[in-house]
């Protein structure tokens, strides 16, 4: 498990965990451990997304290709991992008009979903918000950038 | 060929799967452990071969294979 060396703090801004080792369950457990919580009980909102019931922290999980990723913030949060793939049908049916010239390239296309995946799984809605909907241009606190053969999205509360 | 084998064939060529691992009982998630893209990739296939658009809505409702094929059915039998 490897973050940035800021000081660990029971309620960070925002800090970001990637492993190469670790499944999503794991990796959670592990950094929840490094953030004193105790009770890891959690509970699920109507679309899936998972909360800490004591509400302490936010947490948000991506796992692509071997690895994964998990960002925990004092605010909801979303966050998503993607191995650079291209599928042109994903393309078509996720991207605004001003965004396909962008999706028209592995590491565009990958790019453009994973922030949209980012920003659907920080409001809690999932694919139920439609992806087309989200103009990634207008994000305001998503940011999106390469990791090897990644890309990682971070995005807070639908916006 | 029957709607069954259609939507069979469409997921084993999408997702790149042999037809035999896929039943109608065949849960999208846990048993082909599939992840949001292979979804949202199934979901495009499954409306350009069908000429139908799902609303995103409905997409967490496609759970199994055979709620796939159910939907076909519906929007059959809507049009």
């Amino acid at each position: 498990m490897t973050s940035s060396n800021t000081p660990t703090n029971t309620r960070p801004t925002l800090k970001i965990y990637v492993s190469d080792c670790l499944s999503s369950k794991e990796l959670l457990d592990q950094v929840l451990t490094r953030h004193h919580v105790k009770d890891k009980r959690l509970r699920y909102g109507a679309n899936g997304k998972p909360y800490l019931k004591s509400g302490e922290l936010y947490f948000s999980i991506s796992h692509s290709a071997g690895r994964t990723i998990c960002a925990v913030a004092d605010q909801e949060i979303g966050t998503d991992i993607q191995k650079i793939t291209y599928r042109p049908r994903v393309a078509r049916r996720i991207c605004q008009d001003h965004e396909l010239a962008e999706a028209n390239s592995p590491a565009g296309f990958t790019r453009l979903w994973a922030l949209k995946e980012s920003f659907v799984k920080a409001n809690g809605t999932g694919l139920a918000y439609g992806l087309k909907n989200i103009d990634s241009h207008k994000l305001k606190t998503a940011k999106c950038w390469r990791l090897d053969d990644f890309f990682i999205a971070i995005c807070y509360n639908g916006t | 060929m029957n709607i069954d084998k259609k939507i069979i064939k469409l997921i084993a060529k999408t997702l790149e799967l042999k037809e035999k691992d896929i039943k109608p009982e065949t849960r999208l998630t846990q048993d082909l452990e599939i992840d949001s893209l292979d979804l949202v990739d199934l979901v495009a296939a499954f409306e350009e071969e069908f000429n139908i658009e799902i609303a995103d809505q409905d997409i967490k409702k496609l759970q199994t294979v055979h709620d796939i094929i159910e939907y076909a059915n519906q929007h059959q039998a809507d049009a």
